[in-house]
């Protein structure tokens, strides 16, 4: 069976893999009823194509009464399909095909769910399976949907109208809708024994013309007659003469595949001349991720966190490197809490929820979404806006700067330098000097001026004493020490600050892109696979 | 009053089309009214009008073919091409050809009235256009014409008498009870074929309980055989339609008749009224359903995204950092602390501000940058409840419908922001005001001139927008510490119990000005459903139908 589709059918595989992707990738944005309706119709296209023979289908199709199973009637020359005067007659599709395919077409047959077959032995109809099929317009209303179920499987068409009936409503109405089948249409005006032969012109003119205004340009239409048989002889000649079957079916594959292709590029908005454009202009979207990143920093505030970082690092150094008056005053800042609040980054990080809302990132986000949904025809949108992510984005933007700020804070270290401790040891030995000096005055006070042991020369160093050297000089050194080290200290605490500031920054932005915009992203990628299956329909088609 | 009770439902029946979602049914109430208007209205102020008798039948069944054979003469032409009638023809007597003849139908011209010496005084034909070819307006004037007729003569074929569409008009014609005869053309040759078909129909028909309808008697299907034509006339052949013609000579010679039929025709119409204004009233609590379901979602959206609004403010933590540091900087120094020190302090802050006077009152940037902060957490909560009030509309018919016809409703409306600039803007002035005058009634004037008015609004505002919710200064960060020091100045300034009463009446208008502004970002779901929102409507439509009925 393999080798019979041929290689008329095999470029068809190429684009039937592109149409099964840009289902796929449609369901995945969530146009399920979109993405049904194309998978059916690859499949449709698949077991079409795997049931091979040698014949195509043709279905005589139209009102009730205007002579369909008498033209089979008239092309067959005996009765097939029983025809009666009482409305509608034919209930079930009738198929008539020659007896040498009647056991390869079997299987066919029961896809289309056809029960009844009538064989014939005439070899210039022998690649076509002609059905009866019931009415599309009486109140049965079971044989329309008889009809609208077995159409889409059937290779070519043949509508059949009588002088009263062509110019129905429910007739152009199915017309209207399969005119990207006009190639394998043909158009049958039954009962010309009615009618003189100049209105039997005129009427074809006039159904023409209706037919072109319905979307089939330059219609095959035949007059005939199935009571006289006028024209019966050239519309069989006509058939027989048409009967490549493998173009047909291959015609049939190819215009169900651009059907199916171009419902998915209307349900996800992707437009012909301008397949590859995104719902989005990209210079719009950079605006809106720009507007709602700033909107995160503006909460997450990556400058009060450099900020906080500087001021810890000071604190740090005044706790390891610090003076005697220096520790105390640290002692005290922690005592009171004032260096919880201007010196943990940490918890400032972690605490953004209280500097400010999230309006500032999601309205740009939503704007923008709200935006690219307009692009899809208003039936896709509610899912298209699903697929984006759009109601879903708040709590996943207030997720995203939680974990951006728990991982900031987790990666946040306060530096240190070796030079603080040493410093500290310094400032301590300076310290023991001031106290020194302090204590010899004090005895100095406390005995009124008397040294209570002994005698003791007073030591000093040129005009100076030393211990008024040493008050002065400690005093001196341990300020000019603590200012030094101040000066270290911030230089280490700016640079850490401006660090962490530039990572956080760099973190909030790249989160707000990824997780508020990744909606919109699959979204484009899903319609790039539409945009695909439209571009290998059209390199085919050429 | 008949009439007006009429009068009343027809009124209700415009509402209902003006208001009905979708073109099918307010074609339905439209027809309806024309119904009232064009028929039931004339016919109950005079039962002496002439009939009016109207040739209903698909496209090419030969509706002209019979026009011709009842008139004589060939009047409407007929003809291969389908359609041939597009303007309906009528005939009348000249003395019946006066201006009460189909009012609507006149008024815009539709008709081509013939006035002919000849025809049946007392009876006026119109030969209606078909109701299944492509052109649709055909349609709607033959749906018309029924409406609006004394009699109806259905015009089939042996082709077409089991066709969907005519039985879509028989049934109205049931419901309506319109006294019908019934013509079937182009029976085939065979007899035992015709008399197949014959019996065909009339099982049909029986089956449609339109046997009941026949204008004389049970409904009698007039057979006429497939070519017999008076080509000469552009007719059917005379003796075919024979009993047609007998039935209306004998209308024409007995007036009494006449008004019998006029008065069944009426009485029939009446009767059908109550049926067909039922299932309008039945469209529209079906609507009325889905509508009160999606203005109850939308309403549920909107309520609870107020409400989440509203504890965010309450929570006092919407605002920037960077503004609220800006803030801080300048409360923290210069001339403000000068006015907050008190005793030997101020002696101090006094020289400090001397030396370095602090930043000058970043007053306007920073309320504008708090307005802006707000703005975003309205439209962030604005956008989100129209998001889920959107989703779920376009879940139904209706909701789908209004969405499609609007879709901004997918978020916040666009002038949500100006909107709630100017009201901001409104809300800021009255500050403004009550600020000079709460100044004026405390000796401390100068001191609240030495600061300004707008810095203190400022304050004002940031004392309304930002709290320590509960916490204390050491917990928190800079939110926290403007607040307690904003907090400090307008105390010092006006007094604890005049700032508390004072924030809580500016926090009062804003929540007004936030439910406003809610109500109306939701009212554009209300009116996206468009007037169909009438709930008494139904009520109104049954109550004038029942009306109509109990009249005299």
């Amino acid at each position: 069976m393999e080798h019979d589709r041929g290689a008329v059918i095999d470029p068809l595989e190429a684009r039937l893999a592109s149409l099964r992707t840009a289902a796929a990738a449609t369901r995945s944005i969530q146009l399920n009823d979109a993405a049904r309706a194309a998978e059916a119709a690859a499949d449709r296209i698949d077991q079409r194509a795997g049931f091979g023979g040698s014949a195509y289908v043709m279905a005589l199709a139209g009102g009730t009464g205007v002579g369909k199973s008498s033209l089979l009637n008239a092309l067959a020359g005996h009765t097939v399909s029983a025809v009666r005067a009482i409305r509608p007659t034919t209930d079930e599709p009738l198929a008539w095909l020659a007896d040498a395919a009647r056991d390869e077409a079997a299987p066919l047959l029961a896809w289309l769910g056809v029960r009844h077959a009538v064989g014939h032995a005439d070899a210039d109809l022998a690649s076509v399976v002609i059905l009866d099929l019931p009415d599309v317009d009486s109140v049965r209303s079971r044989h329309r949907a008889t009809v609208d179920e077995i159409l889409p499987r059937i290779d070519a068409l043949t509508w059949v109208a009588d002088p009263e009936k062509y110019d129905d409503q429910r007739l152009h109405a199915y017309l209207r809708s399969l005119a990207g089948h006009a190639d394998r249409m043909r158009f049958v005006l039954n009962k010309a024994d009615r009618l003189t032969a100049d209105e039997a012109d005129a009427l074809e003119a006039d159904w023409m013309r209706r037919l072109s205004e319905d979307g089939i340009p330059d219609p095959s239409v035949d007059v005939v007659s199935s009571t006289t048989l006028a024209g019966i002889p050239e519309l069989r000649a006509s058939i027989a003469q048409a009967a490549d079957a493998k173009a047909v079916r291959a015609a049939k594959a190819a215009a169900d595949l651009r059907d199916a292709t171009l419902a998915l590029a209307a349900a996800t908005g992707v437009r012909l001349n301008a397949r590859r454009e995104p719902l989005v202009a990209p210079e719009r979207l950079a605006a809106a991720i720009d507007a709602s990143a700033d909107g995160a920093l503006a909460v997450v505030d990556p400058a009060g966190v450099a900020r906080q970082v500087r001021a810890a690092v000071l604190a740090g150094a005044r706790h390891r490197g610090g003076s005697l008056l220096g520790r105390a005053l640290a002692l005290l800042a922690w005592m009171t809490g004032q260096q919880r609040r201007t010196a943990d980054p940490h918890a400032y990080l972690l605490d953004w929820r209280r500097r400010g809302s999230l309006g500032r990132v999601l309205n740009p986000m939503r704007a923008v979404l709200v935006e690219g949904a307009a692009g899809v025809p208003a039936g896709s949108r509610g899912a298209i806006l699903g697929a984006l992510g759009a109601e879903a984005v708040e709590a996943t933007v207030s997720r995203t700067l939680d974990t951006s700020a728990e991982e900031a804070a987790a990666d946040l270290r306060i530096p240190q330098s070796w030079i603080w401790p040493v410093v500290g040891a310094i400032q301590l030995a300076i310290g023991a000097v001031f106290l020194l000096a302090v204590t010899w005055y004090l005895t100095l006070l406390v005995g009124g001026g008397q040294v209570p042991v002994g005698t003791f020369d007073l030591p000093l160093l040129g005009p100076v004493p030393v211990p008024l050297g040493l008050l002065v000089g400690s005093v001196v050194a341990s300020a000019l020490l603590g200012w030094l080290t101040g000066l270290h200290a911030g230089l280490v605490g700016r640079r850490a600050g401006r660090q962490v500031a530039q990572r956080t920054e760099a973190a909030v932005r790249r989160s707000v892109e990824e997780v508020g915009f990744a909606g919109l992203r699959r979204v484009e990628s899903a319609r790039a696979r539409v945009a695909d299956a439209l571009e290998a329909l059209e390199a085919l088609e050429g | 009053m008949l009439t007006d009770s009429l009068k009343d439902l027809a009124a209700a029946l415009e509402r209902r089309a003006a208001a009905a979602p979708g073109p099918n049914r307010a074609a339905r109430a439209e027809r309806l009214r024309r119904h009232v208007v064009d028929y039931l209205l004339p016919r109950a102020a005079s039962l002496d009008a002439p009939l009016v008798v109207v040739l209903l039948g698909s496209t090419g069944s030969g509706k002209s073919s019979l026009f011709n054979s009842l008139a004589e003469r060939a009047i409407s032409p007929s003809g291969v091409l389908r359609p041939t009638t597009r303007r309906p023809v009528v005939l009348a007597h000249p003395d019946d050809a006066g201006g009460a003849l189909l009012p609507g139908l006149t008024a815009r011209d539709a008709l081509d009235i013939r006035s002919d010496a000849n025809a049946r005084p007392g009876l006026v034909f119109v030969d209606a256009p078909d109701f299944d070819s492509v052109e649709l307006g055909n349609r709607a004037l033959a749906v018309e014409l029924l409406e609006a007729a004394d009699m109806v003569v259905f015009v089939s074929t042996a082709t077409r008498y089991a066709d969907q569409v005519p039985w879509t008009i028989l049934d109205r014609v049931r419901q309506r009870g319109v006294p019908l005869l019934a013509v079937l053309n182009r029976l085939p040759p065979d007899a035992d074929d015709a008399a197949a078909v014959l019996a065909d129909y009339r099982h049909l028909l029986e089956r449609g309980q339109l046997d009941e309808a026949g204008a004389f008697g049970p409904l009698e299907v007039v057979p006429v055989l497939e070519g017999a034509i008076d080509p000469a006339a552009d007719a059917l052949d005379a003796t075919a339609v024979a009993p047609l013609r007998d039935a209306f000579d004998r209308l024409v010679a007995d007036d009494a008749a006449r008004r019998a039929m006029a008065k069944r025709s009426l009485a029939a119409a009446l009767a059908g009224l109550p049926e067909a204004v039922a299932e309008i009233a039945a469209e529209v609590d079906d609507e009325q359903g889905a509508v009160a379901e999606l203005l109850a979602a939308a309403d549920g959206a909107y309520r609870e995204r107020r409400t989440t609004l509203g504890e965010e403010i309450a929570r006092g933590a919407f605002m920037r950092a960077e503004v609220l540091r800006q803030w801080h900087d300048f409360v923290g120094a210069g001339q403000v602390a000068r006015v907050l020190a008190q005793g030997v302090g101020r002696i101090g802050a006094t020289l400090r501000s001397l030396v370095s006077p602090g930043p000058p009152a970043p007053a306007v940037e920073v309320r504008d940058a708090a307005f802006a902060d707000l703005m975003a957490l309205a439209t962030q909560h604005a956008d989100a409840a129209a998001q889920r009030a959107a989703v779920t509309w376009a879940e139904d018919r209706y909701g789908a419908a209004a969405l499609a016809a609007d879709a901004s409703l997918w978020g916040a409306s666009p002038t949500l922001g100006e909107r709630l600039a100017g009201d901001l803007d409104g809300w800021a002035a009255e500050i403004g005001r009550e600020i000079r005058e709460l100044g004026g009634q405390r000796r401390g004037w100068a001191r609240v001139a030495s600061i300004g008015v707008n810095a203190l609004g400022t304050s004002a505002v940031l004392a309304v927008f930002v709290h320590t919710g509960g916490l204390t200064g050491a917990e928190v960060g800079i939110t926290a510490a403007t607040a307690v020091i904003n907090q400090k100045l307008l105390e010092a300034l006006f007094g604890e119990a005049n700032v508390a009463a004072f924030v809580s009446r500016a926090r009062g208008r804003l929540t007004g000005i936030l439910d406003g502004v809610f109500a109306d970002e939701r009212a554009r779901f209300d009116a996206a459903l468009g007037t169909a929102a009438d709930p008494a409507l139904a009520d109104v439509l049954r109550t004038a139908a029942w009306n109509t009925t109990a009249a005299p």
